[in-house]
């Protein structure tokens, strides 16, 4: 099910996507990195039955 | 993306309220742009884990933006979180995870939220994230199982915690008790018959004294 934003709102919403996709990878490499840190140390290891990270897409919502 | 800008945006004009999100603001409001996430086995883990992530972050130089948020529906669960310094918010949706907003090491300050829950708050997670977010399923019946499966995830992580306390305790019991027929064989004595004792508890301490001695025999 999609939802239509308000039309007063389009182009601040488009607008803000396209900044978005300029930094996107940015976000992705952030993502990656703060896991690495996190799942690679021994403090945590032991703890950590799986991990995953992500950016939030564009078009559709990543994480909850 | 869109479809959260767009909630929101018609959560504004619903609310008679303005819809402040700008390109300034973009990276501050938007918090999950960036999402990490990490599953572990029990409940109880947690404290550990909030130990160890606040070490590594600290170490790393990345900073918290406030305090990690336990998103919790059952009360036990909401009052262990709390004695852990965390704030605590229901779902009427029955999502349970630990959030965590951070703060990017770098000179531009990006935010990356990292969840933390459960391999049973997982199954759920994923069930629910397919047919129920971020749009509410029209089905009644489907809503309802996923009410369910809260509650059966729930009860099982309960009964993990329950399993891994009944191990610790059983391994703590069984490094203080020795059948006596082992004791026996370190002291070189006959041992008893079997069906005459089975177990004897002895400090720790005792069995080293014997165990000194045994060495300057030698």
């Amino acid at each position: 099910m999609s939802v239509v934003a308000p039309p007063k709102y389009l182009a601040q919403i488009n607008d803000a996507i396209e900044f978005y996709k300029s930094v996107q990878l940015d976000f992705a490499q952030c993502a990656k990195r703060l896991h690495d840190e996190l799942t690679e140390s021994p403090l945590l290891k032991p703890f950590i039955h799986s991990s995953k990270y992500r950016q939030k897409d564009v078009d559709i919502c990543a994480i909850n | 993306m869109r479809d959260k800008l767009t909630r929101k945006a018609i959560k504004a004009e619903r609310d008679q309220k303005p819809f402040l999100i700008t390109l300034k603001n973009l990276f501050v409001e938007i918090e999950d742009l960036a999402g990490v996430r990490l599953i572990h086995l029990h409940t109880k883990q947690m404290k550990d884990i909030d130990a160890a992530v606040r070490a590594i972050l600290n170490e790393a130089r990345y900073q918290l933006v406030g305090r990690p948020t336990a998103n919790t529906w059952e009360d036990e669960s909401r009052d262990y979180f709390k004695s852990l310094g965390m704030n605590t918010v229901g779902k009427d949706s029955k999502y349970t995870s630990v959030h965590y907003i951070i703060l990017e090491n770098s000179r531009t300050k990006r935010r990356c939220e990292l969840q933390i829950r459960t391999l049973m708050e997982e199954v759920w997670g994923e069930v629910s994230h397919t047919i129920d977010y971020p749009h509410q399923t029209d089905s009644i019946a489907c809503r309802e199982q996923l009410k369910v499966l809260a509650g059966i995830a729930n009860v099982g992580s309960r009964l993990v915690d329950a399993i891994f306390a009944s191990h610790k305790d059983h391994l703590l019991r069984s490094s203080d008790i020795r059948p006596l027929t082992d004791d026996a064989r370190t002291l070189s004595i006959s041992p008893l018959a079997s069906s005459d004792v089975v177990a004897v508890q002895r400090p720790k301490s005792k069995r080293r004294v014997h165990k000194n001695k045994v060495a300057k025999t030698d």
